[in-house]
């Protein structure tokens, strides 16, 4: 066969060969050569179809701005708790497996359903209708295309129907929301006695060979956990803060762009007096404008309590001419430029000059300020610090990348990265993981102080983001091992456990007693019961959590019940339930059978997407899912 | 044509080879893209009914309920006709629930029974036979119901179904039974769902 290959290399069964070798490539392109690699990993296989860390990572930082855009402070250690992660992972699983079903099942939306769908959506409505002008901005301003909008809209339209339509075919017989609804919506007479682990203490005798019996026997609970004392570096935004200079310059370009936000609550009082031109007016009907002003000028600076007079005589707002030309109050931006510029330099009772505006002349009369603006000078202050803390946090972004790969690559020390960033190298006192994480606010720092790397080899730590725009490198000065506590420093405490081990014993054995002669119908004299209230699961009337799972869980069937539990050290607790009512009134039952069958529809979609793993092969990446937070 | 002879001799074999059993290739050829042909068309034709059921289904569930006749009808129209589409199933299960609303049970079961058997769906056919135990249990055909709900099916809806069979239990009054079943209900149910709260407290109640 080589041979024959050999001796053709120019003949057509090289051709032939070619062209298999070919047809690969050209159906399947060179990437699925190469599709192991990088952002292209499957964190997941479903049926052998890839969910990849790529698109892990970005439903995982989905989820981070729609908790950020809900207005909460989202917590990295929470984005990084294992829950989070399997949720956000089962999600994009069982996405896939109702999409592949939905091809499967052969669900079909028509193109009339989904226009209708479409044509429906607020988003798109303007005055009642769907508007194609905003349709087409909207998708432009989300860079989607119209096809990728309609194909998205029509899978989440399959999505509703075949998923959470299911909700629609919920019926339950009224046998069984009966029971579900009696036991959720009961309500229980119940009371509590106590009896106190504290007044059997007196009773009890403790041995000094007890304890050290106990001591010996629980040595290593007795331990202090290993502890480091650090030195560490911190490049942080606001340390960077006295080395940036802001001009005045800059303040005052800052001021004029933002003005309105500075602007503060002064409203001012005007009226003016307008000689109007047209729009189209000529420069002689201008200049007519301009000396008929003038002229009313004139007379106003001879006697400026005529000014109202004029202006129902000469003006020609007619908004405001009939009341003297008075404007009201109003804020920056409420007026055109050059009229507003002159009203907010005049002092109170001052006549302006003529001011031209794209209406005409005005002659304009402030009468009243309130409130307060904020000056420029008054502003000053604040906005440099603004300003500086900008400057502060671009340039930490820039010396950023820089930080981290000096505190790696001279990793024998900090020195050199606090020279280079003239940073102090601070010492910490001694402190255990936990306080660690505590101090600097990032467990994934201590995390990585204990690792064989910085602990034993004594190298700096990777530099962490412990806050945003706070970068933090440590190293280990001293480390510590866990050590045993002696006895001296132990005994005191295991004295009091045992005794309070002994005494719990104590109330437990009284309690038992007790609750065993109340059982059989009989009287217990010295306990102190708390007036009877009525429970139901959602008013727990202050008992507390565990009383209130007795109390729900008594064989109610002979009254009055009793049950009896121990409260760790703290007393042997005994719940009396002496009445139970199981009625309804009937809205309530409406409303309770509604909740109810909602129940049973969410737990239908549940039990869809089970299914649905359940007939599939879906394997996850374990290794990765946990070890993604570090990247 | 030929580059030289031993090509020549190759092209003169092919066509020899061509000449005897050509016809055969060709024909085999015609079969594979004919049937290739036939299999796209039968997927054309399957799409084309999925998307009439699709919007005769919407239809149907958005029809005022209490038209009871003009529902049965077109839930009828796709059991029918579209059988072999996803809504069939559904459609016969929502008519269920709406005869089941107006107490005509003797419809009801019959969607149910005919859900449970032909629907495309497990997930479907596994509703309408939790229902139709449902609508048993009703009637005190406890028996009935609980072998129902015994039957083999599918393993999303298995904790519905012991759910149910707790309830029939309770009311024949066998609590042991009854645990077991709530017991192995909360195994199987969604543990974040609601419906497990329900189930937890039917199983307190019990005095666990």
């Amino acid at each position: 066969m080589l041979d024959a290959i050999r001796n053709h290399t120019q003949g057509w069964l090289a051709k032939v060969i070619l062209a298999l070798i070919t047809i690969p490539f050209a159906l399947f392109g060179i990437d699925s050569y190469f599709n192991d690699a990088g952002s292209n990993v499957a964190i997941a296989k479903v049926n052998g179809d890839k969910i990849t860390i790529q698109e892990y990572g970005n439903a995982i930082d989905n989820v981070r701005s729609r908790l950020q855009s809900q207005g909460q402070k989202v917590d990295p250690a929470m984005l990084e708790s294992a829950e989070l992660k399997q949720s956000v992972l089962d999600g994009l699983i069982t996405r896939r497996l109702v999409n592949a079903e939905i091809q499967h099942a052969n669900f079909k939306i028509s193109d009339e359903q989904l226009s209708t769908y479409i044509l429906g959506m607020p988003e798109f409505q303007q005055d009642g209708k769907f508007s194609e002008d905003i349709y087409q901005k909207t998708l432009a301003q989300n860079k989607l295309s119209v096809s990728k909008f309609e194909s998205d809209r029509r899978n989440e339209l399959l999505n509703q129907q075949a998923r959470e339509g299911l909700g629609l075919l919920v019926s339950v017989p009224e046998g069984v929301t009966d029971q579900a609804l009696k036991f959720a919506h009961q309500k229980r007479d119940v009371s509590v006695a106590e009896i106190k682990t504290a007044q059997f203490v007196a009773q009890t005798k403790v041995t000094p060979e007890q304890v050290k019996a106990y001591y010996e026997q629980h040595k290593d609970k007795f331990k202090v956990p290993e502890q480091v004392k650090l030195e560490f570096a911190l490049l942080s935004a606001a340390g960077l803060v006295a080395q940036m200079q802001v001009s005045d310059e800059e303040v005052k370009q800052f001021y004029d762009e933002n003005v309105s936000k500075f602007q503060g609550d002064e409203q001012r009082q005007a009226s003016h007096i307008l000689i109007g031109f047209g729009v189209t007016a000529t420069a002689t009907e201008k200049a007519a404008a301009k000396d008929k002003a003038a002229d009313i000028l004139m007379q106003l600076k001879k006697d400026p309590k005529r000014f109202e007079e004029l202006a129902m005589k000469n003006s020609q707002d007619p908004g405001s001419a009939s009341k003297g030309g008075d404007l009201g109050s109003f804020g920056r931006g409420a007026m055109v430029k050059p009229f507003e510029d002159a009203v907010f330099s005049m002092k109170v009772d001052q006549i302006s000059d003529l001011v031209e505006s794209e209406f005409g002349y005005h002659i304009i009369k402030l009468n009243g300020v309130t409130g307060h603006s904020s000056s420029f000078e008054a502003m000053k202050p604040q906005i440099k610090g603004e300003l500086l803390f900008q400057k502060a946090q671009a340039k930490f972004s820039e010396l950023a990348d820089d930080f981290s790969n000096t505190v790696y690559e001279q990793s024998g020390s900090l020195k050199p990265v606090a020279e280079k960033f003239g940073l102090q190298v601070q010492p910490t006192a001694w402190m255990s993981r936990e306080e660690g994480a505590k101090f600097f606010k990032s467990e994934r720092l201590m995390n990585s102080v204990f690792s064989d790397e910085v602990l034993k080899e004594k190298r700096n730590s990777e530099a962490v983001e412990v806050s945003p725009n706070n970068l933090v490198s440590v190293r280990v000065l001293e480390y510590k091992p866990a050590a045993p506590r002696s006895f001296d420093e132990v005994k005191g405490g295991i004295e009091g456990l045992l005794k309070l081990e002994q005494a719990t014993k104590l109330a437990a054995e009284k309690g038992l007693a007790d609750l065993a002669k109340l059982k059989s119908g009989g009287q217990v004299d010295d306990l102190e019961w708390i007036p009877t209230v009525t429970i139901d699961r959602k008013d727990a009337q202050g008992l507390t959590e565990p009383v209130m799972n007795q109390a729900f869980k008594i064989d109610a069937s002979k009254l009055p019940a009793y049950a009896g539990y121990v409260d760790g050290n703290k007393s042997y607790t005994i719940v009396q339930v002496s009445r139970v009512d199981n009625a309804l009134s009937d809205d309530a039952k409406q409303g309770a059978v509604d909740e109810y069958k909602a129940a049973v529809a969410a737990e239908y979609i549940s039990a869809y997407g089970k299914s649905l793993k359940a007939k599939s092969k879906v394997v996850v990446n374990r290794k990765l899912l946990e070890s993604n937070s570090q990247q | 044509m030929a580059y030289d002879l031993e090509e020549q001799e190759q092209l003169d074999e092919f066509k020899a080879w061509w000449k005897k059993s050509g016809k055969l290739i060709s024909n085999l050829i015609l079969v594979v893209l004919l049937a290739y042909a036939g299999w796209q068309g039968y997927h054309y034709f399957q799409a084309k009914k999925s998307v009439e059921a699709s919007t005769l289904y919407q239809t149907l569930v958005t029809t005022d309920t209490s038209k009871l006749a003009d529902i049965q009808a077109q839930a009828t129209k796709l059991t029918a006709d579209y059988a072999g589409t996803p809504y069939a199933g559904r459609a016969a299960i929502y008519a269920a629930k709406v005869n089941i609303a107006a107490n005509d049970h003797k419809n009801a079961k019959t969607q149910l029974e005919w859900a449970a058997k032909n629907a495309k769906e497990s997930t479907t056919k596994a509703i309408a036979s939790l229902q139709l135990a449902g609508i048993l249990f009703e009637e005190k055909s406890y028996d009935a119901a609980l072998k129902l709900l015994s039957s083999d099916s599918d393993k999303g809806f298995v904790g519905l179904k012991e759910d149910l069979k707790g309830d029939i239990y309770m009311a024949q009054g066998k609590k042991t039974e009854a645990k077991k079943a709530y017991e192995t209900a909360l195994i199987e149910l969604d543990s974040q769902g609601r419906l497990s709260q329900y189930t937890r407290q039917k199983l307190e109640s019990l005095g666990v």
